[in-house]
């Protein structure tokens, strides 16, 4: 049965390390899982010959508006945290999961990513009369 | 029925100046039969957009009202649009107004006319309308 999307879904974040937390989502753009194509041909042949050879999970991106919380809860904090969290000389990384909940009885588990934020603008500060918006993008390691 | 043009009444109404400058008063749509205290002013809502996540929920809502002030001269309407785009421009960032939270709010286009005799009505008129427009959490 078609239902109607994405009204109704939620997105929600995993560290492997910590707390999920539940995204105020403006929009996910999901990533292109594509193959890459092996040149296999033989110098005796006269077609080009391609195999698909390794998967490239590709990255996601989503958009979220700046919560008007705490700087120790907010979310712009948090994501950056577990982008990479400085202590002394060393790094650390935080791998997560992120989840679309679509609001279906059987495709609500449908779309999952996991990977490791490899990017998080800040928002761009203007009058007008739109939530104040930032996006942060993951490089997918496995789907 | 406009949420921001009744959030700018409340704020007009308490606003120093409101009894100088709109002795007939602000009122939704049109002003009250038998009102003949000028200026007087009226709103309207133009628009209202909602902004929301995937969810659905609903983050703010960005509305145009517009706010017409009627004076028996140039200078009375003049006089009280400048007073209220002032009011509204002394505190455009974030405050609660009865039991609205407004994230903004400012003064965009302004528009004169006029209204002449014989034209079938039984008064002459300076109209100013003025459209405030402003991000609001209900």
């Amino acid at each position: 049965m078609a239902v109607v999307l994405p009204l109704g879904t939620t997105v929600t974040l995993t560290p492997a390390t910590g707390t999920a937390i539940t995204l105020n989502a403006l929009s996910v753009t999901g990533t292109t899982r594509s193959v890459a194509m092996a040149d296999v041909t033989a110098l005796s042949d006269y077609i080009l010959k391609k195999l698909p050879s390794r998967v490239d999970p590709g990255t996601v991106q989503f958009e979220v508006y700046l919560d008007d919380t705490a700087t120790a809860t907010n979310s712009l904090k948090t994501l950056r945290d577990w982008q990479a969290t400085v202590t002394g000389s060393s790094i650390g990384y935080n791998s997560v999961t992120l989840s679309i909940n679509f609001p279906g009885s059987t495709i609500d588990a449908l779309v999952s990513y996991q990977g490791y934020i490899m990017e998080v603008t800040e928002p761009s500060v203007a009058v007008g009369d739109e939530a104040l918006r930032f996006s942060v993008t993951i490089q997918v390691t496995a789907v | 029925m406009s949420v921001l043009g009744q959030a700018a009444r409340t704020y007009l109404a308490a606003y120093t100046g409101y009894v100088t400058y709109l002795p007939g008063g602000v009122s939704p749509d049109q002003t009250g039969q038998g009102n003949t205290s000028q200026p007087y002013a009226v709103y309207q809502s133009i628009s209202r957009q909602r902004q929301r996540t995937t969810s659905g929920a609903v983050v703010a809502t960005t509305e145009r009202v517009q706010v017409t002030v009627v004076g028996e001269t140039r200078s009375s309407s003049q006089a009280t649009a400048n007073w209220i785009a002032a009011a509204i421009t002394a505190t455009p960032s974030r405050q609660t107004v009865g039991s609205l939270f407004i994230h903004s709010w400012r003064v965009e286009e302004e528009s004169s006319s006029n209204e002449v005799y014989q034209d079938g009505s039984d008064e002459s008129a300076r109209i100013i309308s003025i459209e405030i427009v402003g991000t609001y959490t209900e």
